[in-house]
């Protein structure tokens, strides 16, 4: 089925076509949200949590299918992690904050564990150096493989303004990470 | 390389954003220019970095709490839910009504009842001759009471002198 149809009927409250996009999205936008928030579950899960509920409410700016859904949930998503940073941002840090990354995942399995945890703590810590916006960038491309035109459109920015960002942040993790570059 | 990198889109031709041209041009400029060469390689090892690792991903039970927790209220059972709330604050209200209705007849109710025993014991009481009389006017009652205190102080008297 379309995937505008079924938000449709996702939005007219049927539980079928709820479930089916919970069980295809919700998996990258799960990784989205713990990639771009870092931190626990908690908030990972209540995040994601929002944004199909967000979705499914009909009251945000309609999908209109110009983007994939996935780019279009995206969107709604980055829209509830900025949120909950400035949230964040105004209290002081809670005991979840800043907390490592879980094991990898099971297609990873071909790689020695060690080195996979070793790498991933690696990436976490060369994330949470970044300015939020380079995170988002970064991740966006790196991790959703979103083209420039995609990032735009999710970020709320021009293309060329995406584009700079993503430049920028590679530049920074570079003289970071000097291992890397 | 500060010279390239305001008109050389490495990251762009990275990630596959540049047309075909583009390409091309960017692909002649690498072979004259080792500094952007380096550049390049430098992208696409932070870039590495990351393809060999995979963001966190959530068990097949995270995801199926996650799909009931998004689940609409189906609309019979909606109705149904406002329907009941609806009728149990009636019943709230009827309740609390009918419980303080009780509490003030049962409070009526103990006040008769004692003002019953209290008229019934003083019923009892020997009643003085002057007491009998009908309703007067307001002067024969002062005169009556008068008499009735005098007959109490002469009881009281003839009391005391028996003992």
């Amino acid at each position: 089925m379309e995937e505008e149809e079924l938000l449709e009927q996702a939005r007219r409250g049927e539980n079928a076509a709820r479930t089916e996009l919970v069980m295809r999205h919700g998996r990258q936008l799960f990784g989205l949200a713990a990639a771009l928030l870092g931190g626990g579950d908690a908030d990972v899960n209540d995040v994601v949590q929002e944004t199909f509920l967000a979705a499914f409410d009909g009251g945000l700016k309609a999908f209109q299918g110009g983007s994939s859904l996935s780019t279009w949930l995206s969107g709604v998503m980055i829209n509830r992690v900025r949120k909950l940073r400035r949230y964040r941002q105004s209290r002081p840090a809670g005991p979840l904050d800043g907390v490592e990354r879980q094991p990898a995942a099971d297609d990873q399995a071909s790689r020695s564990p060690a080195t996979q945890v070793e790498q991933r703590i690696d990436v976490a810590t060369m994330l949470d150096s970044l300015p939020p916006e380079y995170r988002e960038v970064i991740v966006l491309r790196e991790w959703q493989q979103m083209s420039y035109a995609e990032m735009a459109s999710v970020l709320g920015v021009p293309e060329r303004t995406a584009e700079t960002r993503l430049t920028r942040a590679r530049r920074m993790l570079r003289q970071r990470f000097g291992g890397y570059g | 390389m500060v010279d390239c990198e305001n008109r050389v889109r490495l990251d762009a031709y990275h990630d596959g954003e540049l047309s075909p041209a583009e390409r091309s041009d960017v692909e002649a400029h690498l072979r004259d220019c080792p500094s952007c060469a380096a550049e390049l390689a430098a992208i696409r090892r932070i870039s590495g970095a990351f393809a060999d690792t995979t963001p966190r991903e959530p068990s097949h039970e995270q995801l199926l709490r996650l799909a009931r927790s998004v689940r609409a209220e189906p609309s019979d059972a909606r109705m149904l839910l406002r329907l009941f709330r609806g009728t149990a604050v009636a019943a709230a209200v009827l309740l609390a009504c009918a419980l303080a209705g009780a509490a003030y007849l049962s409070q009526r109710t103990k006040a008769a009842a004692h003002e019953a025993m209290v008229l019934d014991h003083v019923a009892t009481w020997p009643q003085p001759a002057a007491f009998a009389t009908d309703p007067v006017s307001d002067e024969r009652q002062f005169e009556q009471q008068v008499r009735l205190a005098q007959w109490i102080a002469d009881d009281l008297r003839g009391r005391q002198e028996e003992r």
